[in-house]
């Protein structure tokens, strides 16, 4: 369970980070699509030339856990689009657009990444945003927050496959939720929990890739919930399949 | 178990290990290749409840059966790369029992699977996932009968190896694990199948 | 080289689909046949004891306060009674039963925290001189720290070696009381409590987690039984595994009984048993029934009728409500010969709840407080309940400064704290 608080995030802080965002989903537009080894990827951990592009539309869907949906179990899709950025020195930006309308989590993060012969590594760290409303059905809600997720990747090329294995923190920096003219704020600094994911990303039909990936996620708060207000401080897990199409 | 199923698992095992002593060469869209083709399976063979099934209340007397027959419908888009893509439907008997003295009842579950399901041939093994719904079939009959559906999420996770007959034809040996996660049900299937190419283009 | 990475890959994928399901083990205490011995409080020793502490050691677990109230659950003639702790963190409270030998008070029981599985067991000590003697007086005179309550609570079934220390700070709050109706018949099953909700065990269980009434989720059976469940559906959530599946109307009652247990192993209510339950063994004042669409009001409208007169005879308080929470049910209580009269709940428009002669309206939590609204519902002579309301913080704004009189929870014990430390 968060711990809520009266205070709020710093506005340098926001202003910074929404510069970021802003920045980088802009940033380079007019540029090509390139990869140096010809294959495309967007979870794989391999390296972007700088100043080129790497875009993906797909999907994602999780199944929340019971306790939370209770007798209502289903698999909720979520539109994915992911751009990466290329910079020198094995960096690049990563940024993710994660929507169902109703709640959206928006993340742009740093990549570094190496690759030893078949294998490879990369790390990184997101920060995103997301924020969700609901004015229907007996709600009039809206809620918003900052969530932090370093992570780490290994990679193994088969040839024809590409195989990763991702793992990732879940930081919770910042929480406010309304209900009608009522407010709660939390700014704790919270771990809330780990992802890992299993991947592959290959050819699909001609020169179509895909990715396809199975992750898991053990967390006390995930975002895509928001609007059933959990209380539980208890680690819930939320399988979730991933879809990606390389643009 | 009965010795019947037991003979009928036998011979669908050996069936299955004779497949995979022999190269199986019927697989279209092979990296590399420009062809794309449907391909379907058909098959049926033994299903057996895995995990612990649902039984009347403690103190009980109860007398289950966990073996059945199952069978699967299965068509794949075979592009020109590794990865497939198909629907899967089929039917599986999960499990009965028979419960109480004077009166006594009987229950028994089955299942139809509505999934999708991506596959890659690797090893020369077609190696199938597949995710969705089951939509379970639960039949009482004690004071009356009851036949009642629901959906429940799931996912299956199969091994086949198919032994060409033909250019467009061939039998298949499939191990099959379903799982209908939201009741806690799960099976482990033998099957033979008829892999049919049903188009190429 | 490949073949191994792509089977440590799919043993890795298999590993991350299993998950464990928590749980709260139900500790067990080996020294409670000490506890045979002591004699029980009387009524005055036990009022004296409710009241507001303050945490004297154990901050950092409990939080910085606890308010204190008995409950009992009757057996025929005799009663148990069970003294709780409401605390503010963690959603955190203790149940603990006991008496005196000579003028010390011995307490036992176990503490568990709502949001998590956290549990243990938990002891209790007051000593003569601080407090004992007072309250074995005829008439106890209580007053800031005049009862220390010395304890100790540890984790599990772990003997209790951690200190707990409160000390009597004031009464329990006296004023505008908020009915505190527990969900799903006193608790749910998701919170891992040691019964399962919508159960008779559950009625008998919820004023221990400061419950004053329950809200219960009513459906026919196939042969026009009315029972207690929530879901529309047979489900491993609700109950154990069967083999039986979809909607909990298609089957009799004598095949639900044959086959089903719920989760902690009990029996799927009748309506009339929970009933029994409320009016001859709990001081339930609010019964709040939720009417699932099987279920027929006609029916709804005989059984409260019934049930109100049963309460009525033996001197009981008690308030019966036909929750109506959609425009179906509304059409279908409006059908209803003396509907007027009926004593229902509204979870509509006020517009609607004022065109029924709703006794109360219920407005989802998720609206907010709507102060000008729930006065507008007031002045009219009717309440306004809330539901369901479980995040800490929005229940304490709600109780601080919204206008609501009663809160529908599934953490009934902080909405308990949040009205009595007030």
């Amino acid at each position: 369970m968060i711990s809520f608080s009266k205070t709020r995030m710093g506005h340098t802080r926001r202003v910074l980070l929404a510069g970021l965002l802003a920045g980088t989903l802009g940033w380079g537009v007019g540029t090509t699509r390139s990869q140096e080894s010809g294959s495309p990827f967007i979870y794989y951990p391999s390296t972007l030339p700088a100043k080129t592009w790497q875009l993906a539309l797909g999907a994602t869907f999780t199944t929340p856990p019971k306790e939370l949906t209770e007798e209502v179990q289903v698999r909720a899709p979520a539109i994915d689009f992911h751009a990466l950025y290329g910079l020198p020195s094995h960096f690049y930006l990563d940024g993710r657009v994660i929507s169902q309308l109703l709640q959206n989590h928006i993340s742009v993060g740093g990549r570094w990444t190496r690759s030893m012969g078949d294998f490879s590594v990369g790390a990184g760290y997101d920060v995103a945003y997301w924020f969700g409303f609901l004015t229907i059905g007996g709600f009039d809600s809206k809620a918003n927050g900052w969530i932090n997720y370093p992570s780490v990747t290994i990679g193994y090329n088969t040839g024809d496959v590409r195989l990763l294995f991702k793992t990732e923190a879940i930081l919770n920096l910042f929480y406010r939720s309304y209900v009608g003219e009522n407010e709660v704020e939390s700014d704790a600094n919270t771990f809330s929990g780990m992802s890992f994911m299993l991947a592959m990303e290959q050819p699909f039909w001609k020169d179509t890739h895909v990715t396809f990936g199975f992750r898991v996620t053990y967390t006390k708060f995930n975002w895509i919930m928001w609007s059933l207000y959990t209380t539980f401080d208890r680690y819930l897990y939320y399988p979730e399949f991933i879809v990606g199409f390389m643009l | 178990m009965s010795a019947r199923p037991l003979r009928i698992s036998a011979a669908v095992l050996v069936c299955c290990l004779a497949g995979f002593a022999v190269p199986g060469d019927l697989r279209a869209g092979t990296p590399g290749d420009s062809t794309y083709s449907l391909v379907a399976y058909i098959g049926g063979g033994l299903a057996r409840y895995i995990v612990a099934p649902g039984g009347p209340p403690p103190g009980v007397p109860v007398e289950y059966t966990r073996t059945g027959l199952s069978g699967t419908v299965r068509v794949m888009w075979h592009p020109d790369h590794l990865l497939r893509l198909g629907l899967e439907s089929g039917w599986a008997s999960f499990y009965s029992y028979k419960f109480g003295t004077q009166p006594s009842g009987e229950v028994s579950l089955s299942a139809v699977p509505l999934l999708v399901v991506w596959s890659m041939n690797v090893l020369g093994v077609d190696w199938f996932v597949g995710s969705g719904y089951y939509r379970l079939n639960s039949n009482l009959d004690f004071k009356g009968t009851v036949d009642v559906q629901t959906w429940s999420l799931g996912w299956m996770a199969a091994a086949s190896y198919t032994h060409p007959l033909s250019e467009s034809l061939g039998l298949a040996g499939e191990v099959k694990w379903m799982n209908a996660t939201e009741h806690a049900d799960a099976a482990l299937n033998i099957q033979v199948q008829l892999v049919w190419k049903l188009l190429e283009w | 080289m490949r073949h191994p990475v792509l089977l440590i890959i799919a043993a890795a994928l298999v590993s991350f689909s299993c998950r464990n399901e928590a749980e709260v083990v139900e500790p067990t205490d080996s020294s409670a046949r000490l506890y045979e011995d002591v004699k029980p409080l009387r009524l005055g020793a036990r009022a004296a004891l409710e009241g507001v502490y303050r945490v004297v050691d154990g901050q950092d677990v409990f939080g910085n306060q606890v308010a204190l109230k008995w409950s009992g659950v009757a057996n025929g003639q005799d009663t148990a009674f069970t003294l709780s702790g409401f605390f503010g963190k963690d959603v955190a409270y203790f149940t603990a039963e006991g008496g005196s030998l000579d003028s010390t008070v011995f307490l036992h029981g176990t503490w568990r925290k709502m949001v998590n599985t956290e549990t243990g067991l938990l002891r209790f000590v007051i000593l003569a001189g601080n407090g004992g003697r007072q309250l074995m007086n005829p008439i106890p005179v209580i007053g800031k720290d005049s009862i220390i309550l010395y304890g100790s609570w540890g984790n599990g079934s772990e003997n209790p070696s951690r200190n707990l220390v409160l000390a009597y700070d004031r009464p329990l709050y006296a004023g505008k009381q908020i009915e505190v109706v527990a969900h799903r018949g006193g608790g749910r099953t998701s919170d891992l409590l040691p019964v399962s909700e919508n159960s008779v065990e559950m009625i008998l269980f919820t004023q221990r987690l400061g419950s004053t009434g329950i809200e219960i989720d009513v459906h026919l059976t196939k042969d026009g039984i009315p029972i207690l469940y929530h879901d529309s559906n047979l489900n491993l959530r609700l109950t154990q595994k069967s083999g039986l599946v979809g909607p909990i109307e298609e089957y009799t009652y004598d095949q639900l009984q044959a086959v089903i247990r719920l989760i902690h192993g009990e029996r799927i209510p009748t309506l009339q048993q929970a009933l029994d339950a409320v009016v001859y063994r709990t001081s339930l004042r609010v019964v709040w029934l939720d009417s699932k669409p099987s279920i027929s009001l006609k029916l709804l409208q005989q059984i409260q009728s019934e049930y109100l007169a049963k309460a009525a005879a033996i001197g009981r308080t008690l308030e019966i409500y036909i929750g109506l929470p959609s425009q179906e049910k509304v059409d279908e209580f409006l059908a209803l010969p003396n509907h007027a009269q009926t004593p229902s709940l509204c979870e509509l428009s006020p517009d609607i709840a004022r065109q029924i002669n709703a006794r109360v309206w219920a407005p989802r939590w998720t609206l907010g407080t709507q102060n000008d609204l729930v006065a507008q519902v007031q002045s009219e002579g009717r309440l306004a309940f809330v539901w369901t309301l479980d995040v800490p913080d929005y229940v304490a704004e709600f109780i601080s400064t919204g206008r609501f009189d009663a809160i529908l929870s599934n953490y009934p014990s902080i909405v308990a704290y949040y009205n009595y430390v007030r």
